[in-house]
């Protein structure tokens, strides 16, 4: 039976070295720039016939911007619709790159806390970024709320940004864990689907049930960590 | 576990950069104008049809407003021409009323001229009857004193005077 760990192995593929920092194209690399490509094409393919009243492919695309709309107005607000592309970009990225790593021999970068920890941190400095910008200095209110007596901050500022730092830290060890999880599952099972024989019918059924709902967890997580993001963004644009 | 490598930190972030900018260039640029684009002409062909819509409800309301002013009018005109009509068939009833009654008047006065007449002609035949029979009478009873007509005819008179 093969290392279940071994599917999650970043082999590089073309080996880049700018100076001493090395950001070879991996195969995770790879799957990224898939994602995005499969993201791309999909909705552009969906859109290319572009009628008020939408068929079927259309469809696709436009209850995606509705679902990610209605998510964004509930948690932010209707002002948070200036921020729809990155949300949306958010969601479409780690929807794709969760369901392309389902199939076979592909590699899933969402499993990575590296790769998913960088998007993560990228989504804290673009709040931090919209928060400095529609509220200034009141920005800073987020370590200290309203209300709180000043004597309190040498307890509550630690408290705060402590809050703060966990956020990406928390939707990134959630994605990643899911996903390592279930493709552990996927391929432990599928190895008893050839030791045992005869009766690998049995774990075969399984692991196609699992796949199923392996699919199902991939776009879960996807809608999870974005809600999550509209979340800390609509917190980033209003003091609490 | 090769996700809790850190070695190939740089790499992965760098291309998950990449790869995120990459993405949101697309969904901003090219993905999300074209489907906002088909939501806002979609929004504006409905407001457009409601606003036709509107249109027509609001002409169709005149048009009944209209019509039910003409109805009004002319129903007005009816109850007018009727009560015209009316009013003029009353006239005319009493009119010929009047005159009918006038007619018979007329009539019935003549006639009982006529009569009146007729009665003091037979009257009048009727006392030169009873004064020429009690003349008569008188001369077959062979009464001495002669009377004379006159005055029979006298007596007469103060007889009528009496009654």
């Amino acid at each position: 039976m093969s290392n279940p760990m071994e599917q999650f192995v970043i082999k590089p593929i073309i080996p880049i070295k700018a100076g001493e920092v090395d950001i070879s194209f991996t195969n995770s690399s790879l799957f990224m720039l898939l994602a995005v490509a499969a993201a791309t094409l999909v909705f552009l393919l969906c859109l290319r016939r572009r009628t008020v009243v939408p068929g079927l492919a259309q469809s696709l695309p436009e209850c995606t911007y509705g679902f990610i709309a209605n998510l964004m107005k509930e948690n932010i607000g209707p002002e948070g619709l200036k921020y729809f592309s990155f949300i949306f970009s958010v969601f479409l990225f780690i929807a794709f790159g969760n369901v392309l790593g389902l199939f076979p021999y592909a590699f899933t970068f969402t499993s990575h806390v590296t790769a998913v920890g960088t998007l993560s941190i990228l989504a804290l400095l673009f709040n931090i970024c919209v928060g400095i910008k529609k509220r200034k200095w009141g920005y800073l209110r987020t370590f200290m709320p309203k209300g709180i007596p000043f004597v309190l901050a040498p307890l509550i500022v630690p408290i705060e940004t402590i809050s703060m730092l966990s956020k990406p830290f928390s939707l990134t060890v959630r994605l990643a864990a899911n996903m390592t999880v279930g493709h552990i599952m996927l391929k432990i099972i599928a190895g008893f689907v050839v030791s045992v024989g005869v009766l690998g019918v049995v774990p075969l059924l399984f692991s196609s049930c699992i796949v199923v709902f392996e699919l199902f967890i991939a776009i879960l997580q996807a809608f999870i960590y974005t809600v999550l993001s509209c979340i800390y963004l609509g917190d980033a644009l209003r003091s609490h | 576990m090769p996700q809790l490598d850190f070695s190939p930190f740089p790499s992965q972030a760098f291309w998950m950069l990449v790869s995120f900018v990459l993405m949101w260039a697309i969904m901003a640029k090219i993905v999300v104008p074209r489907i906002t684009d088909i939501l806002n002409q979609r929004q504006r062909k409905i407001d457009d049809y409601l606003a036709a819509a509107s249109e027509f409800k609001h002409s169709a309301e005149e048009a009944l407003e209209k019509y039910e002013k003409a109805a009004r009018k002319a129903n007005e005109k009816a109850a007018e021409s009727l009560r015209k009509a009316n009013e003029d068939l009353q006239k005319k009833i009493a009119e010929q009323e009047a005159k009918t009654a006038e007619k018979t008047a007329a009539l019935l006065a003549e006639n009982e001229r006529k009569i009146e007449e007729k009665k003091k002609e037979t009257m009048e035949k009727i006392e030169q009857i009873s004064i020429n029979l009690a003349a008569q009478i008188a001369d077959k009873l062979g009464l001495e004193q002669v009377v004379s007509v006159k005055e029979v005819e006298k007596a007469a008179g103060q007889e009528q005077r009496h009654e």
